[in-house]
């Protein structure tokens, strides 16, 4: 099968910074799978993600190639791929109703009417759970909690059926109970609707149950790259084994002497 | 151990536009000396409220504060103002509790200066002191606040707590925002200053995977209520409440293998 997504040997620099964001990255993305890519604050893995779809900042110096095989063309967002971003309320247009944010993907790229578009919207917002999907066309952002506005910024980030859904630190900002129902969905949608997921996250732990393949950042530079599974019980890098050995998760021993309360 | 602080029936009704939210519902609990407390529960369950409450930063519709042996909540706030500093508070965002144009230096010494806890010439020996109790060096005291990174900021902020040597202090996502290799730093170093000073700590938390790191017991909220509480390993281990089940089964697990 023809690749999705092949990045060779990318650099990027930001405009008036003389440390690169991203270093000589090497990877590939084929149809239908799931990577995560995971790091620090810094490590570059949203710089990668935004790079992917074409929203560096102007002036920022790029060397290498980013490539679409299975396309054989430059990707087009909203239609090749959709993104969905860490803070819900920057994902909407906070004046705008959500049935014409979700339906406007659906109108302006699958060359619908309104009035089919406000259809389009319906099932996609049936699509994410969203309860009572007919009042909510109508409704807007603010209206909403946390992660329902995540369901809807994730409805108009795939009505136009994109082939690839990018999630920069989707679920980051949310509660523990939330951030594992949008991570479901995210994982329910990819499959029904087969596309592929760039899932970016600083959490290891979620990377490794949502993603096939697991990407690791630090300092702008990929220092592994491999099957979910693993990279979590036999990591290549002394990186990727400190991440584990210092993440706290349920299975870690307390920190604290107990009995002594 | 007579507790350093003991709740009782803690009621606080939130009214907008017609909507009535119950924030707190009769929450009681009690915190020894040198002990974690952990609160958690998902968004809007109340542990913000609560935290709140018990801070004065909001004030509640019923129930009683006992903090040191005195009527917390029935204290003037001029009574407040002396007293305050027994009780510290740290938040998620450094950035937001602390002056970003401030210099380390002043973002520390304020709570010296404002409680008079040392002479002028003592001020930069004491905030040395400080830094190096929380782990950072003393080259960071002329940089501003906004220039140092997320990490540092965030001790920054404890050493401004702990410069007011507090008995108590409220951590509200204290460490949800650091990176991994960081937050167990962070919660290494709370561990450690509790054992040295007999420090209490009300952790307000949505992480079970920390609270099962460094908090003694574990009060579980939701809708405003305490539904559960108990020993951390018991709550965690074994527990009893629909939204405490919930909680475990959605944090995220490393399946290390069987070696772990």
């Amino acid at each position: 099968m023809s690749e999705l997504l092949r990045l060779t040997n990318l650099s990027l620099t930001y405009p008036r910074q003389t440390a690169p964001a991203l270093v000589d990255i090497t990877l590939s993305l084929v149809p239908g799978e799931k990577l995560a890519i995971i790091g620090e604050s810094g490590s570059g893995k949203s710089t990668l993600a935004r790079a992917i779809a074409d929203l560096q900042p102007s002036g920022t110096q790029v060397s290498g190639e980013i490539s679409w095989p299975a396309f054989g063309r430059p990707a087009q967002p909203g239609v090749d791929y959709g993104m969905v971003f860490q803070d819900p309320g920057s994902n909407l247009n906070p004046v705008l109703r959500i049935g014409e944010q979700v339906g406007e993907a659906a109108q302006r790229h699958l060359g619908l009417t309104w009035r089919q578009a406000e259809d389009v919207a319906l099932d996609l917002l049936k699509k994410v759970q969203i309860p009572q999907p007919e009042a909510a066309l109508r409704a807007y952002p603010h209206q909403f909690s946390g992660g329902q506005r995540q369901r809807i910024a994730i409805a108009a980030a795939i009505a136009a059926n994109p082939r690839l859904l990018i999630a920069d630190e989707a679920t980051s900002a949310l509660d523990t109970l939330v951030q594992a129902e949008i991570a479901r969905l995210i994982q329910s949608l990819v499959t029904s609707e087969k596309m592929t997921l760039l899932f970016i996250t600083h959490d290891i732990a979620l990377a490794s149950q949502l993603a096939d393949r697991i990407a690791v950042m630090h300092q702008g530079k990929l220092v592994e790259i491999g099957p979910a599974q693993t990279l979590i019980t036999a990591p290549a890098s002394a990186y990727t084994r400190h991440l584990l050995d210092t993440y706290i998760d349920l299975d870690a021993a307390p920190r604290i002497a107990l009995g002594a309360s | 151990m007579t507790p350093i602080l003991d709740v009782k029936g803690l009621t606080k009704t939130y009214r907008s536009n017609g909507r009535v939210v119950q924030a707190l519902d009769d929450v009681s609990f009690s915190l020894a000396e040198g002990e974690t407390l952990a609160i958690v529960g998902p968004s809007g369950s109340g542990k913000s409220t609560l935290s709140r409450a018990i801070t004065r930063l909001v004030g509640v519709d019923s129930g009683a504060v006992q903090f040191a042996g005195q009527d917390w909540l029935a204290l003037t706030s001029a009574d407040l103002r002396r007293q305050r500093r027994q009780m510290q508070m740290v938040f998620q965002d450094p950035l937001e509790a602390l002056n970003p144009r401030a210099s380390v230096f002043s973002a520390i010494s304020d709570p010296i200066r404002i409680h008079r806890l040392a002479p002028r010439s003592a001020w930069r020996a004491e905030v040395s002191a400080l830094l190096d109790r929380v782990q950072l060096p003393t080259s960071l005291l002329d940089r501003a606040v906004h220039e140092v990174s997320g990490g540092q900021r965030q001790r920054v902020a404890l050493a401004r707590a702990l410069a007011c040597r507090p008995r108590l202090i409220v951590l509200d996502e204290a460490v949800s925002a650091l990176d991994v290799s960081l937050r167990a730093r962070i919660i290494d170093l709370l561990i450690d200053l509790q054992r040295q000073e007999k420090l209490s700590y009300l952790f307000v938390s949505h992480d079970l995977g920390v609270v099962k790191a460094m908090a003694h017991r574990t009060a579980v909220m939701e809708t405003g209520r305490i539904v559960e509480i108990g020993p951390t390993l018991s709550v965690i281990d074994t527990p009893q409440s629909d939204m405490a089940n919930a909680l475990i089964a959605a944090v995220p697990r490393l399946h290390r293998g069987p070696s772990q």
